[in-house]
């Protein structure tokens, strides 16, 4: 009867284990292979093709990991459990996401602004300014770099965390530009802490953040500031969970995306390169059924965009961008008579021709400071 | 491959299981050899010729001094046995030692010789150890002679112990080789070491890793002294917990197949002097060491400049097998003053003090050890050093070391409890304790090793941080 006991356990052991073991393997071999995540907004590695010569020089060997891995069941549930134990675990951050007071995740961004490329770029704006100042003169050219979260939200973080050091970088670019040139959002964002100015689960700011800095943006460069009473706020999504959420694959209260709507009633006409048509609507209410909400605003980034509004200012702006902007560009329509939008992560265009070409009256360059230090294609703004 | 990938785990480790259980025992080291050379090969499928030639050298090597023994040849034997190992070794030195060499010929001589930029094959160090044993043991009457090319082949590749040892001498598995049966106790024995080894690797050595990453690429004349100690104490618990994973999962998996392989580590942290930390700390190298260098040398019966002399033999190259740089060089060095400081001065009046001085002893010097073996530029390695002693000014603490040991506490109480007895003895309390519960045991017993796999494959999963330490040896 003893022996008997004895003999049980091991047994168990060893079935519990070999479960496990096949259990998964089965589970992989079955799972067909997806060709995309949303929740990671990337595309997966997919089954490499055997070839002698990979397999020689180890490239096979090094995608077929990758494909198991992307390819796992359950992927993002295996990332959750992980994040959820973390964080019972005192760990206030994850992957470089600080877990911060009231359900917010933010960036840490570490490391982002002591790179070779972020010292280039920072250079690479300068020459910009200085080449455009000249013909444009300093107030018609406008270089805002927008601090991120983890900059302006420093109550909410976690107990003796360090704030990125966005702060200092975005004072080394304020440093080169010629006077009048750069515009410190930072400033007006820090007036409005308590207020929601960042996703609590996405990287980007939120629309209200881009309210208040373009009122401040449009006194500082004499235009016309739009009010409170001037717009009509739709919330159009309270189920948004954004890039920062995925990278912890854990459930999240979802984030709310507010349109600013004009009370007034304007014309204009969105022409996107990408399509090559033009649509007279701003926002792509589809995008709302996506993942990706946050494209929304002009269905994500086209690579160049003309819009013509029925300003009659007479005046014609330039803005070289990344998606920060998509949410501030609408608050531009009531001023400026055409806004031209250049997404230089997704262009060819040479920038010089198309300002000599393009009939400007303004520029502005409007990047978030972590995106605008990691930016391969920043230097293009000298071609 | 390493053990701690997805792949390993679902497709390799799955399909080696099925196979060997499936043949008949008399195919079974063949399914080893096949399913080890399959391991060694992936990623670096051209080594697997460097592979089979150490095993056909040690093995041709083994046959031919049996032969002459036996014909009475005696220094036919000899001679035969210093051939294979000086080939072993020249291979071993030119994959491992080329670079290295032509590097210092250079800064001595200014010479200018371009490097030969050869990858390290992995495991190298590991395997010529095997074979060079193999034939020492077969000269001197302690080992068998192996006749059998796929036996002895799958003792060479054999997959568990390939990559990050333990060095298993081929006297002590010899018979396991030709005979062995497997049983469910020992395969159960094996889960569980495997299991442990599994979740010490993924779950403490790499997150121990991750912790000293981020002090690792500080600043150091910036950083101040508890953060730097935090360093260190991460990085002393990533090298421990990464190394004797590897040695607990080769273990584990060679009770799977019916093996048992030596020991490698017995809770070095809990040494009172460095004497004793060597012989807890990778016993089969150590091992290995003293029965192939120091004893034939003459050991300690010769006389006291001859030991010296001895110890600073063994010691130089104990630090030069751990990698091509002169860091590991006074690392082994480092370590044979120790030991000889010990033998000589103050090592009967370490005993006695109280115990608690010998441990604060030796994890010191261990962990200024680790300083110099982690730093293969070792401008970098007196940077630091200044800053664990607080050379630079920048005073005990500041916000950032709050941060990081409240989010590291949790992580290193475990590192710390990991390193002693407590584990094992709670989980011994625990199984008496429910010892003649039919459910409760097993229930208890099996949701722990099953819950150990889940988070490391979570953690697997997640890896964006899985580092193999052991590609220089």
């Amino acid at each position: 009867m003893n022996g008997e006991k004895i003999k049980r356990q091991p047994c168990i052991t060893v079935m519990v284990f070999l479960l496990l073991l096949f259990g998964l393997t089965v589970a992989t071999l079955c799972k067909p292979s997806a060709a995309f995540s949303e929740t990671e907004n990337r595309v997966l590695a997919q089954m490499p093709k055997i070839k002698a010569e990979e397999i020689r020089n180890g490239e096979f060997e090094t995608d077929y990991e990758e494909y198991l891995t992307d390819q796992f069941p359950f992927r993002d549930r295996w990332i959750g459990l992980k994040t959820s134990i973390e964080r019972l675990l005192f760990k206030r951050e994850s992957k470089d996401i600080y877990f911060a007071r009231d359900g917010y995740f933010v960036e840490k961004h570490t490391g982002s602004y002591a790179t070779q490329m972020a010292e280039r770029n920072v250079a690479a704006l300068a020459e910009f300014a200085g080449r455009y100042t000249e013909q444009f003169g300093a107030e018609h050219i406008s270089v805002m770099v927008v601090p991120n979260a983890v900059d302006i939200l420093q109550d909410k973080l976690p107990p003796y965390a360090s704030s990125g050091g966005g702060d200092d970088y975005l004072a080394q670019i304020a440093d080169v530009l010629p006077e009048g040139v750069w515009f410190d959002a930072a400033s007006v964002l820090r007036r409005h802490t308590d207020e929601e100015i960042y996703y609590h689960t996405d990287h980007h700011w939120k629309t209200l953040a881009a309210f208040y800095v373009y009122q401040e943006w449009a006194k500082a460069r004499g235009c016309l500031v739009p009010e409170w009473a001037d717009y009509m706020i739709q919330t159009v999504t309270d189920s948004f969970e954004g890039t920062v959420q995925s990278k912890l694959g854990i459930q999240t209260a979802g984030d709310t995306i507010e349109l600013f709507i004009p009370v007034k009633e304007t014309a204009y006409q969105v022409y996107k390169e990408s399509t090559g048509e033009s649509e007279n609507s701003l926002y792509d209410y589809e995008a709302l059924n996506t993942k990706d909400k946050y494209a929304v605003y002009f269905g994500g980034n086209d690579p160049f965009m003309q819009i013509s509004t029925e300003a009659d200012s007479g005046r014609k702006i330039l803005v070289i961008k990344d998606s920060y902007a998509n949410c501030f560009i609408p608050f531009m329509l009531g001023e400026f008579q055409q806004i031209d939008v250049l997404d230089l992560r997704y262009t060819n265009r040479k920038v010089s021709e198309l300002i000599e070409t393009g009939g400007y009256t303004d520029l502005l360059v409007l990047y978030n400071v972590s995106g605008f230090a990691e930016d391969m294609s920043i230097t293009k703004l000298t071609n | 491959m390493v053990f701690s990938s997805l792949l390993f785990l679902f497709r390799f480790l799955p399909a080696v299981l099925l196979v060997y259980y499936i043949v008949p025992h008399a195919l079974r080291n063949f399914v080893l050899l096949i399913f080890s050379l399959i391991f060694y090969a992936w990623g670096e499928p051209v080594y697997i010729i460097l592979m089979l030639v150490s095993i056909f050298i040690s093995y041709t090597g083994g046959i031919l001094i049996d032969c002459f023994t036996k014909m009475g040849r005696r220094k036919a034997a000899g001679i035969t046995m210093i051939i294979s190992c000086i080939v072993s070794l020249s291979m071993l030195a030119f994959f491992k030692y080329s670079d290295f060499v032509i590097e210092t010929a250079n800064n001595l001589t200014g010479a200018g010789i371009a490097m030969l930029q050869i990858a390290l094959p992995i495991g190298i160090s590991f395997y010529t150890f095997q074979t060079i044993s193999y034939t020492i043991d077969v000269y001197r009457g302690e080992a068998a002679v192996q006749k059998n090319l796929i036996s002895f082949g799958a003792y060479v590749s054999m997959f568990p112990q390939l990559i990050a040892g333990p060095i298993v001498q081929y006297k002590t598995i010899d018979t396991q080789l030709r005979t062995r049966k497997e049983t469910m106790e020992q395969y159960a024995e094996g889960v569980r070491r495997f299991m442990i080894g599994l979740g010490k690797k993924v779950l403490l050595a790499n997150n121990a890793g991750a912790l000293w990453d981020t002090i690792q690429t500080m600043n150091y004349s910036d950083v101040p002294v508890l953060t730097a100690w935090m360093g260190l104490t991460a990085y002393t618990f990533q090298i421990y917990f990464d190394f004797s994973a590897y040695s607990d999962m080769a273990v584990g998996l060679g009770h799977m197949f019916g093996f048992r392989f030596p020991e490698n580590f017995n809770y070095p942290y809990l040494s009172k002097s460095i004497t004793e930390f060597w012989r807890r700390w990778h016993i089969s190298l150590g091992t290995w060491f003293r029965e192939y260098v120091y004893i034939p040398l003459g050991g300690n019966r010769v006389n006291k400049w001859k030991h010296i002399r001895n110890i600073f033999i063994v010691w130089l190259l104990t630090g030069i097998w751990h990698g091509a740089s002169w860091n590991f060089v006074i690392w082994g060095v480092y370590y044979g003053a120790l030991l000889l400081a010990e033998k000589f001065i103050f090592g009967k009046h370490l005993k006695k003090l109280p115990v608690v001085c010998g441990h604060i002893y030796c994890m010191f010097f261990v962990m200024l050890g680790w300083n110099l073996f982690v730093f293969e530029d070792m401008g970098q390695g007196m940077a630091f050093l200044k800053a664990l002693f607080g050379i630079y000014g920048q005073g005990i603490g500041n916000k950032e070391t709050v941060y990081l040991l409240y989010n590291h506490v949790f992580l290193l109480v475990l590192c710390i409890l990991g390193s002693t007895h407590l584990p094992q003895d709670i989980g011994r309390g625990v199984c008496a304790r429910l010892s003649g519960r039919n459910v409760m045991q097993p229930l208890v017993e099996n949701v722990f090793y099953a819950g150990i796999f889940i988070l490391s494959v979570a953690w697997l999963v997640d890896a964006t941080y899985n580092p193999f330490l052991y590609f220089r040896f």
